[in-house]
């Protein structure tokens, strides 16, 4: 089963239902199927083949997700990219890739033009909202489901992106074993406006051709109102979201205005909410079951938490998801049992490839598994477990902040300094000093009008934390960089 | 009929009843000597100042005055600053830059965004623009419309652009647009800190650039841009102005430029944020009821419907009593 | 009785809006002298920023949003302008 099987299983069984919806217009399985074959050989035509690498730089719509499966079914690799993507970064993942071909939309062809200047391999350029010339039928070359069919690209702590390379069979299993526990059915309209580039974002639309359902494209969570208009009228069952995104929402004084009678599901991902954020959003969507859940590109998902675990245990991301094994791992590599803190490991047919042509990072993350010539995904994140096995996240391994001989989770300061009033983000990372190997240090952004010294904030935080803890520098910033997720850039930084 | 609009505006002829932009035609040579002298003379014997400081911002006032300075007191008494903070176009630093360089002036660029930031003028905005759009932050950019002109009832509306290009908008409610303006405010001021702290420190004076439709109008920031010691071209219109800057030589780009606010990160001109009509129709208009014109004689000069200009007419009278209190001097109980 | 209904609902927003004003606005006529047809800017009680004070009133205190369209004189520039604009959008039709 190859990822495109779906989409043409769907066209073939239910081609009048309503696919995608976006701004240019709702349109049908057979539709989407058969641009989708128009676009393969028009590709083919150019002279895209088999294992071809084809970078999809679009924003959210139809078009991007013909683009999409245009390429999966000559068996060649769509390496999708946020819009949001500058000139120099862009050029340099394509050189990364030796991409063969470029699929874009005409608002975004001076970025384009500018990269291409410095990519050599992209001999084709394809802006997906002109018109091409038809290209004759092509007798294709069939993948394999251990051929590759994405590669998405992830920043992770260092700040230099890397290419998660993820095979057919990589990505089926891994929305297998989501499907199992999220049950998303044919009658389920998913709202996305998460990047197409994202995977959480792309699996939507994935994991809603297996099933049949309706997905309507928004290009970004930007206009919370917007978002909230759509997802009234289009009657939305799903919403897949980021603690960002969720923030806005609840937040909207308006909220209770939009009639969202029909949401179901709604699910978190990307990073932790707090016990107070999760509070809100259930206050705000009663309707829904919420789940909490935990994954990364390498491997698209580990575990998510069960609805009804939410009052007993709040802040787990849950203990695993079907058709996969995890355990947590100390600094030598052993297995530990519940109750313990370490680095979560998972094994499974979701798990990446690799880099694409990073061995030596590659070989930092994957490491022998219990079967000869298998390989597991050591995630760089730390976790403790309770005694049932359910997971807590602690920190990002590259995170932690060595003071003083002992561990500092960022994460833990944050949610301190987080509570003073008037404190709108905070985040944690750890300097070099002389004398404790490193220091720690908090940027804080304030509302407006609001002052604090650093030694209140300092002075706050030694109520509260152990003194290993307490920031010694404190330095006031109107805002934090971000990721095009939404996540804080640690990197860029202290 | 021409020759008496060398700007002393106490005619007592006879209402016109044919409008056209010719009324606003000067004898450029002439003002610009009279302008030249008027400023020695205030300068030099009234506020027994050195010279003068001009703020240049690549507009089209700023740009006058400077020159206008330079033809009165030589190059060696005139400081021209260069002011620009994080919404500035690149455009206004370079043309700026441009004007100083061709009148040869001593300059200084002195970049005030980290003092606007220290302060809190782009905390204080974008917290009033994101009661209305909450993911307003790094990467997006606004400016403020004016909106309801026609009806009467006029009212503001914010234009975001998010950093992936999609633009909306939505009516702003007084608070946030009185907070989004107070903090924006913060821009005039500080720079005209930084121009009275020259001023001092040379014992120069300060030059005020704003001309007839905006002093007249009130748009202007008071302790802002609204203070100076001496406004050479407040009397003008703009259309004089920019008369004047082609007399005296100034770049072409200069010359040809469109007036914008380049106070908000998003471009926009001053039509669209304060005045309902183009500038050069303001100007007619602004000069037709100063020589009280009819309605039905504007409205045939600058080709609205006799109802609209009605109403052009009672939006100048509106923003004059609006704005009156920004012309006053500090207020006293009981005089002295 | 329904046709009371409306009537009695204007006066008690006119007396709410008038109160308003005697209390937020210094400028301005005695406010006792004010008519119901008075226009709020011709007479100078209020000047077009102030309007826009008292939309922003109205949106709080009654929970409404005044939609672009409904922006005009008519509804906005009179106490019986507001009464009458008010009481419509409150029983759901738009003004």
């Amino acid at each position: 089963m190859l990822l495109h099987h779906f989409l043409e299983r769907a066209a073939a069984q239910l081609p009048g239902k309503v696919a995608l919806a976006c701004e240019e217009g709702a349109h049908s399985y057979a539709e989407v199927n058969q641009r989708a074959e128009r676009l393969a050989a028009v590709l083919a035509s150019h002279g895209v083949r088999r294992g071809d690498r084809v970078a999809i730089y679009m924003p959210n719509c139809t078009r991007a997700v013909v683009a999409i499966y245009a390429v999966l079914k000559l068996g060649a690799v769509i390496a999708p990219l946020n819009p949001l993507t500058r000139t120099e970064k862009l050029a340099h993942i394509l050189n990364d890739l030796r991409a063969a071909c470029l699929i874009t939309h005409s608002s975004l062809r001076t970025v384009c033009d500018g990269a291409l200047a410095q990519a050599k391999s992209v001999h084709t350029c394809i802006v997906a909202d002109e018109s091409q010339a038809d290209g004759a039928p092509v007798r294709r070359d069939d993948a394999i489901d251990q051929d590759l069919a994405a590669i998405i690209y992830t920043s992770g702590s260092t700040g230099e992106p890397k290419g998660v390379m993820l095979t057919h069979l990589n990505m089926v299993s891994a929305a297998n074993s989501v499907m199992a526990y999220l049950a998303y059915r044919e009658d389920d309209v998913i709202l996305c406006a998460l990047p197409l580039a994202f995977s959480y974002g792309l699996y939507q639309v994935l994991m809603s051709c297996k099933v049949g359902a309706t997905v309507v494209l928004e290009r970004s969570f930007a206009f919370p109102k917007r978002i909230l208009e759509v997802a009234a009228q289009a009657q939305v069952t799903v919403l897949p979201g980021v603690p960002p995104a969720f923030n806005l929402l609840t937040n909207l004084a308006t909220l209770s205005r939009y009639d969202l009678a029909p949401l179901r599901i709604i699910t978190n991902a990307a990073a932790a909410l707090s016990e107070e954020q999760i509070r809100k959003l259930r206050a705000a969507f009663p309707q829904a079951a919420f789940f909490s859940m935990y994954g990364q590109t390498e491997c698209k998902r580990v575990t998510y938490l069960p609805p009804e675990q939410l009052d007993l245990r709040p802040l787990s991301v849950g203990r695993g998801m079907p058709n996969q094994e995890h355990w947590l791992a100390d600094e030598a590599g052993r297995r530990l049992s519940n109750g313990a803190t370490g680095e979560l490991v998972v094994r499974g047919s979701h798990v990446m490839r690799g880099y694409w042509e990073k061995p030596t990072q590659t070989a930092e993350r994957l490491k022998p598994g219990p079967l000869p010539g298998e390989r597991v995904l050591h995630t760089g994140d730390i976790f403790r477990s309770d005694a049932e096995g359910y997971l807590y996240f602690v920190a990002r391994k590259d995170d932690i902040i060595k003071s003083r001989g002992e561990k500092v989770s960022p994460r833990e300061v944050e949610n301190v300094i987080d509570r003073l009033p008037g404190v709108l983000e905070a985040a944690v990372v750890g300097v070099p000093d002389a004398v404790f190997g490193q220091a720690v240090k908090a940027f804080v952004v304030l509302g407006p009008g609001r002052r604090y010294s650093e030694r209140e904030i300092i002075g706050h935080c030694g109520a509260r934390l152990e003194s290993y803890m307490v920031p010694k520098y404190v330095e006031f910033v109107d805002g934090l960089p971000k990721t095009d997720n939404g996540k804080i850039k640690r990197q860029a930084l202290g | 009929m021409a020759s008496d609009a060398i700007c002393s505006e106490s005619s007592t002829a006879r209402a016109p009843e044919r409008l056209e932009p010719s009324v606003l035609e000067i004898d450029r040579a002439a003002e610009t000597a009279r302008i030249a002298a008027r400023l020695v003379e205030i300068v030099g014997r009234v506020l027994r100042r050195r010279g003068v400081v001009v703020a240049v911002s690549g507009g089209i006032d700023s740009s006058v005055c400077a020159a206008l300075a330079a033809r009165a007191f030589g190059r060696e008494r005139v400081l021209a600053l260069l002011l620009p903070e994080h919404d500035s176009s690149r455009e206004s630093t370079r043309l700026g830059r441009l004007v100083a360089e061709h009148l040869n002036l001593e300059y200084r660029v002195e970049h005030i965004g980290p003092a606007l930031e220290a302060i809190g003028c782009y905390r204080w905005r974008d917290a009033a623009i994101r009661r209305i759009f909450p993911a307003y932050g790094e990467g997006w950019r606004s400016k403020i419309v004016i909106a309801g002109t026609q009806n009467g009832l006029t009212y503001f509306k914010l234009v975001v652009q998010s950093p992936a290009g999609e633009t909306r908008e939505e009516r702003m409610g007084i608070h946030e647009y009185l907070q989004v303006v107070a903090a924006t405010n913060f821009k005039q001021r500080l720079r005209k800190t930084l121009e009275y702290f020259h001023a001092d420190r040379l014992n120069y004076a300060v030059i005020g650039t704003p001309n007839r439709l905006e002093y007249d109008q009130g748009f202007f920031v008071k302790n802002g841009d609204g203070s100076a010691d001496v406004k050479p071209i407040a009397h003008l219109y703009k259309t004089q102005v920019y008369a004047l800057a082609r007399h005296l030589g100034l770049p072409q780009e200069i010359c040809n430029a469109q007036p914008t606010t380049d106070t908000y990160s998003l471009p926009q001109g001053q039509d669209e944020f304060y005045f309902g009509l183009p500038w050069d129709k303001m100007d007619l208009a602004l000069w037709a009821l100063n020589h009280e014109a009819s309605a039905a004689a504007l409205a045939r000069g600058i080709g609205v419907s006799e109802v609209q200009a009605e109403r052009v007419y009672a939006d100048i009278r509106a923003k004059r009593h609006a704005t009156r209190y920004l012309h006053l001097a500090p207020q006293l109980i009981a005089p002295l | 009785m329904e046709a009371i209904k409306p009537q009695l609902e204007q006066e008690a927003i006119k007396a709410q809006v008038r109160q308003y004003i005697a209390a937020n606005f210094l400028m301005g006529a005695n406010v006792a002298e004010l008519g119901d047809d008075d226009s709020f800017m011709g007479q100078n009680v209020i000047d077009s920023a102030g309007v826009l004070e008292l939309i922003a009133h109205l949106e709080q205190t009654y929970g409404i949003k005044v939609d672009e369209d409904e922006m005009i004189p008519d509804n906005l520039d009179s106490l019986n302008g507001v009464g009458r604009y008010l009481q419509r959008k409150l029983n759901g039709a738009r003004a």
